[in-house]
């Protein structure tokens, strides 16, 4: 076949989609894009009530309780507001990444090697958190069996305490170990063969 | 941009422009995966609607996307079932579409346009975008543009590129 013929054939009719196609495929795409919002704002609502109800419930009887003193009280409310503040930065990330693109006024290969770049940073900021996580968790054992030395902690609530965080530390890295070997890194060698074909 | 303009350019160009978006996709990918790409790339060019910059032209923004999220689209990024699903959901409406997945092809035509896509499929990534940029008719420069390569870089790949698309459907019986 010679390259004329080729470019006649590329050309031609049947090498454009019908109008109907399109149309399929746009009806899909809203309907897709739709649902992820819709599963998106039902998790976020979810999460904000299971919160609001945690919330309620650890600081009520605090409040209501008249051997406990006021700057205890500050303190637990200060403890109880950071997923509060965790939710409201992941609401804004997710939005914000929902209309993340790349630059398009650069080349492909340049657009290519940023995407490289930010992935790396990604994977680096990953490893940080995962070493936090990993020292945090001795600590925060250490800090309960202090409390419960010093008599402000019983036993049985000790170990609920630990258990509940060692729990969301291991659901917190497992999620942390998800994104950066199920996601991350397969980008990685994604993006790194594509940019050693150039 | 508001929402209402954004909605009104994103359906102005996938109708204008469906062939970049079809070339692109059968370049890219086949059968269940075509759909999946299409949303993919459906998805990219939506995200890039606030990018455009007054003046250029369309169709040379969307080649930029459209190949970007091409080359980066991750096969099997969802679970095969659901793309299958979505595929048949589709095909059920779109009977023509597939037939043609399935191999009842109705044209000659048709059939050589099939064994084209094969042959492009078979090359390097790079290579796949700027044989389906070039016989789209765009010039070397505007490839270079876009991929970041030089002129000559284009033309010397393209040349080879596009003789191992020859000899694969040469190679072929018809």
């Amino acid at each position: 076949m010679t390259p004329d013929p080729l470019e006649t054939l590329w050309r031609s009719a049947a090498n454009q989609p019908t109008a109907a196609q399109m149309e399929i495929h746009r009806a899909a795409f809203a309907r897709a894009f739709a649902a992820r919002f819709r599963r998106f704002a039902v998790a976020m609502s979810i999460a904000a009530v299971v919160l609001a109800a945690a919330t309620i419930a650890l600081l009520l009887p605090l409040l209501q309780s008249e051997t406990v003193g006021r700057a205890e009280t500050l303190g637990l409310a200060a403890l109880l507001l950071l997923p509060w503040i965790a939710l409201t930065l992941f609401v804004r990330r997710q939005l914000r990444l929902r209309d993340e693109h790349p630059d398009y006024a650069r080349s492909i290969a340049d657009g290519l090697r940023a995407a490289l770049a930010d992935n790396h940073f990604a994977r680096a900021r990953l490893r940080t958190i995962a070493i936090l996580h990993a020292v945090s968790l001795p600590l925060l054992g250490l800090a309960v069996f202090r409390l419960r030395e010093a008599g402000r902690a019983t036993t049985t609530e000790a170990i609920s305490l630990v258990a509940v965080l060692a729990v969301l530390l291991v659901a917190t890295g497992v999620v942390l170990g998800v994104r950066y070997f199920a996601h991350l890194k397969p980008r990685e060698r994604r993006l790194r063969e594509l940019l050693a074909s150039y | 941009m508001d929402e209402s303009e954004r909605e009104r350019r994103f359906a102005a160009w996938t109708t204008a422009h469906a062939a970049i978006l079809h070339r692109v996709v059968n370049g890219f990918a086949q059968g269940a995966d075509r759909d999946d790409l299409m949303q993919e790339i459906l998805l990219a060019t939506w995200k890039a609607i606030p990018a455009f910059r007054e003046g250029s032209l369309p169709s040379t923004f969307l080649y930029r996307v459209t190949h970007n999220a091409a080359l980066t689209w991750k096969r099997g990024e969802r679970s095969r079932r659901e793309r299958l699903e979505r595929f048949e959901r589709l095909s059920d409406r779109n009977p023509g579409a597939a037939a043609a997945a399935e191999g009842e092809s109705v044209s000659e035509q048709e059939r050589q346009l099939r064994r084209l896509y094969e042959a492009i499929r078979e090359l390097p990534a790079v290579d796949r975008s700027l044989v389906l940029l070039s016989l789209d008719g765009l010039p070397y420069a505007e490839l270079a543009a876009i991929h970041g390569l030089t002129a000559s870089n284009v033309g010397a790949r393209l040349t080879r590129a596009r003789q191992a698309v020859a000899l694969r459907l040469q190679g072929e019986p018809t």
